[in-house]
């Protein structure tokens, strides 16, 4: 490990070689910077990996019958597990998307399973994205360079390769493929994730296909080639929900595939993920994760959620008001580390400011106690310092359920700090699965 | 062909421009960057008008520092660059991430140029990374058409600029016969009377030469739409 460090001036220089960057957008300008990258990575041994790896294929396996359920029969509602109102009260349910079911049956393909460490080794849940969750192509390709730096290193340490993320996404595409060629859809070159988008597409051997080069004929999605029409099979579309079909959702959407919405529902191509997997991975859904599990699996969950609070119920409501001091508190309608509240951070006037909007807006919010989670190492100035990190794990769904053996360690650039996203200043780190 | 869109081949024809206007700049201007060492006055007024740049440089030190390094001018060197990579960064699953790099690699070889004492030994590994771009394309680009629409967007920059600085007849003869010789390798759909004009000009020994600002701007509207 500490060979690694000793190799972070290079492997940074291979990470700005190959231009592994995000945009983001301050001031209304658009930006690229370089991922800040930590050569020391997170080590999850064998038998830990273990353990996530039953309970994270238990959730996601759970998570794809609800929405299956959600947009089909609607068992856990009626029998009262899930309340109507946070079924469908959030954005993330799209009615047009009610009894469609999509290639193979499968919602969620791509599953980015938000986790961290307690101090005592154990894993809670904090968030599941089961939209366009990105983040796997950085771990990717550093641990290539990580290995082209530092070769000893691996030679040394039992760590189970992850460089087939490709081919694994690869398999997913080609399992739910209704005929035709694969395809990435990025909304384009201006997107935080455009890195990812034509790195994968790299990766798996799909075309990169962005606003244009797709068009619907004859309830067919079809490539505009310069040799001709191609038909497409599946799409992994990295743009949202409300962008993808300016027919059937946002009508001012110029970035999307007008019609695409009908063929999908036709069963004639598949979108990865699935159309409405918002109304799984709606925070609020979240509270309720580990009761599906043991609706549909009849098993008790391996992984725990962090204790969470929905104000919506009175009970919880009055603990949340009683103590928001203590808590950290989530928007549901947010993503990306926004609308993330500290109660702690909070003057005393503020604090009462926001007990009335929860108060007003129950619906709105859901409460967490505050995770005192594992500090990993970081090299800052040449000294190492410990900050906190999360992981994102990744599920990947085709032919069976299976968890990529690494995953996307993001971790606090400042000291004390909880938020560890990228669009907020945060780095990332590699994750090894050792393979004893 | 395949999976290649007419998106693509304008970006891919537009990234040949746009780094052999970057290497044919380095390398034009090079007597304007000696005379800056040797603390000479050079003819940049001249290089601006033959290449159709406003002069907006104040003496032979600020042309050689803007004209290089300078990215808010849309007609510098390091602008070449940007526009380059703007184009390239599109193209990743076409060119691969390992060619890629060499656009990047150059770009940041600018950048420590424009902060050297010695600017002259960065900028060659800029014409380095340029030249082994190209190497890599030639092994890593499977679609023969896409590598010559690269070839192409190169060769016609590079004609373009010998017309423009009135090169030797047979340097230009020489470019435009590289510049054909990929056209046909391409799908691209050039004006055919546009090219007829150029061709009987290279090969009609009998007619008179055109003039060159006449040639110039058939080569600039060869592709409608690009």
């Amino acid at each position: 490990m500490d060979q690694l460090a000793a190799h972070a001036g290079t492997i940074n220089a291979q990470l700005a070689r190959y231009g592994v960057k995000f945009g983001i957008y301050k001031n209304g300008q658009f930006k690229e910077r370089l991922f800040p990258f930590d050569a020391l990575p997170r080590v999850i041994t064998a038998a830990e990996f273990d353990t996530l790896n039953r309970g994270l294929v238990q959730r996601v396996t759970a998570l794809n019958l609800f929405l299956k359920d959600l947009y089909g029969d609607k068992k856990i509602i009626k029998d009262g597990v899930v309340p109507q109102d946070f079924a469908f009260a959030g954005t993330g349910y799209l009615p047009i998307c009610d009894g469609v079911v999509p290639p193979k049956g499968i919602y969620s393909h791509i599953s980015g399973i938000d986790l961290v460490q307690g101090k005592d080794g154990g894993w809670f849940v904090l968030e599941d994205n089961l939209r366009i969750p990105s983040g796997a192509s950085y771990p990717l390709i550093a641990r290539s360079l990580c290995r082209r730096c530092s070769p000893d290193t691996f030679r040394q340490n039992d760590v189970v390769d992850n460089r087939n993320y490709g081919a694994l996404l690869r398999g997913v595409m080609d399992h739910v493929n209704t005929g035709g060629i694969n395809v990435i859809f990025t909304p384009g070159r201006r997107n935080a994730a455009y890195f990812e988008h034509s790195y994968l597409a790299e990766q798996t051997g799909a075309v990169l296909a962005e606003t244009g080069d797709l068009y619907v004929e004859d309830n067919t999605v079809f490539y505009r080639s310069a040799s001709g029409p191609q038909r497409v099979g599946a799409i992994y579309r990295r743009i949202s929900d409300e962008y993808l079909d300016p027919t059937a959702f946002l009508p001012e959407s110029l970035i999307g595939i007008p019609g695409v919405m009908g063929v999908y529902r036709a069963g004639r191509v598949a979108l990865i993920n699935a159309p409405g997997n918002g109304a799984a991975d709606d925070k609020g859904i979240y509270y309720f994760v580990p009761k599906m599990v043991e609706y549909y699996l009849g098993e008790q969950p391996i992984l725990q959620n962090a204790p969470t609070y929905l104000p919506f119920y009175e009970k919880d409501r009055k603990y949340v008001l009683d103590n928001l001091e203590k808590l950290v508190v989530k928007d549901v309608a947010e993503a990306g580390g926004y609308g993330v509240v500290f109660g702690r951070d909070l003057s005393k006037q503020k604090l009462e400011d926001f007990k009335e909007l929860v108060k007003r807006e129950p619906r709105r919010f859901i409460a967490q106690e505050v995770i005192d989670f594992l500090d990993l190492p970081v090299m800052e100035n040449g000294q190492q310092v410990m900050r906190k990190a999360d992981l994102r794990a990744f599920v990947l769904a085709g032919e069976t359920t299976q968890v990529w053996p690494s995953g996307l360690t993001r971790f606090s650039r400042e000291a004390d700090s909880f938020v560890v996203n990228s669009s907020q200043g945060g780095g990332f780190k590699d994750t090894w699965v050792l393979s004893h | 062909m395949g999976t290649v869109t007419l998106t693509k081949h304008n970006r891919l024809f537009w990234l040949g421009r746009y780094l052999e206007r970057a290497y044919a700049g380095i390398t034009a201007t090079r007597p304007l960057f000696e005379a800056d060492t040797d603390g000479r006055e050079g003819d940049y007024a001249d290089y601006c008008r033959k290449v159709g740049i406003p002069d907006t440089y104040e003496n032979t030190a600020d042309f050689v520092r803007r004209f290089y390094f300078d990215d808010n001018d849309p007609n510098s060197i390091a602008s070449a660059l940007g526009y380059a990579y703007d184009n390239a960064i599109v193209l990743r699953e076409t060119l691969s991430t390992d060619t890629l790099a060499y656009v990047q690699m150059a770009i940041s070889a600018m950048e420590l140029a424009a902060a050297s004492a010695a600017p002259g030994v960065e900028l060659q590994w800029v014409l380095d990374d340029i030249m082994a771009f190209r190497g890599s394309c030639e092994e890593t680009i499977e679609e023969e058409s896409s590598r010559n629409i690269i070839k192409t967007g190169a060769s016609l920059e590079r004609v373009d600029l010998c017309l423009r600085l009135g090169a030797p007849e047979s340097t230009c003869e020489k470019e435009f016969g590289r510049l054909f010789n990929r056209l046909y390798k391409t799908a691209l759909q050039p004006d055919r009377d546009r090219l007829n004009l150029l061709v009987d000009a290279v090969l009609d020994k009998t007619a008179p030469t055109p003039d060159a600002a006449v040639m110039v701007q058939a080569l600039e509207g060869l592709f409608p739409g690009m």
